[in-house]
């Protein structure tokens, strides 16, 4: 399968003792309607499936998509359970089986 | 027996919620099956939701809160809010009521994460966005007018 290459984002902090997660995917999340400018083409549909968080191994978020989520998909979660030192992992693919996962360590 | 067909009998008999309240199913997922190719391609909230939710009624309920600014500068990318006080693993499904197919997710939430979640969904014009909470084998929903000043489909 094909890695992305883009740039990811995500980050855990702790606030009001509660672990606040956020992430954010760098994807284009084309919805197959929109037409290139310059060449007067229709861009193909491309866009993020599922993605899966989980916490020290445990799911948290199971989600499917489709292309009606915005460019450069946004997920923030609030952790009630997690503390510092905890790792938060999400992994993503695509409808082109391009994939990709993140991990940070919440702070 | 096999998970897809636990998951398919737990949606209509709500067994599977009662499965999942005694903590037998976590983190086993609540509903998820393959990716719903029909139900998001599907070209009204109507359909959408009648494939999405196998048919099931849907309550509209102070429970679930959907959180977002009444105008948004930019439909690509709309960020709003979603709380419920609704327990146990829940299932979040999306709905951009304007966009040419309106379904724009679903979100499985484990407990912990209770009842919350931010994201950022896509509106091609001013219209509804609904979020449909599914606990307990019920569906419960919030909807929120939005004005969109410049769409986000095209």
């Amino acid at each position: 399968m094909a890695r992305h290459k883009a740039e990811h984002k995500m980050a855990a902090r702790m606030k009001n003792g509660v672990a606040e997660v956020k992430v954010l995917l760098s994807h284009p999340m084309e919805t197959g309607n929109r037409t290139d400018p310059t060449t007067g083409l229709k861009v193909p549909r491309h866009f993020i499936r599922e993605l899966v968080c989980d916490l020290n191994g445990e799911t948290l978020l199971q989600a499917q998509w489709s292309w009606g989520m915005a460019r450069n998909p946004y997920v923030a979660m609030r952790l009630a359970e997690a503390g510092p030192g905890d790792r938060v992992r999400c992994r993503w693919t695509d409808d082109r089986g391009v994939e990709d996962a993140m991990e940070v360590v919440v702070t | 027996m096999r998970r897809r067909d636990l998951l398919k009998a737990g949606l209509a008999t709500g067994s599977l919620a009662v499965a999942a309240k005694a903590g037998l199913l976590w983190p086993v997922t609540v509903l998820a099956s393959d990716w719903p190719a029909d139900g998001f391609s599907a070209m009204s909230v109507e359909n959408a939701m009648a494939i999405l939710f196998v048919g099931a009624p849907i309550e509209q309920s102070a429970r679930v809160q959907l959180e977002a600014k009444a105008i948004a500068e930019n439909g690509a990318s709309v960020p709003i809010a979603i709380r419920t006080d609704l327990s146990g693993p829940l299932l979040l499904t999306l709905f951009s009521a304007s966009n040419p197919t309106p379904a724009v997710g679903r979100f499985e939430l484990a407990p912990q994460l209770g009842g919350q979640l931010d994201t950022r969904v896509k509106m091609a014009d001013s219209g509804d966005i609904i979020a449909v909470v599914t606990a307990d084998g019920r569906h419960f929903s919030a909807r929120r007018h939005i004005q969109v000043a410049a769409g986000g489909c095209g």
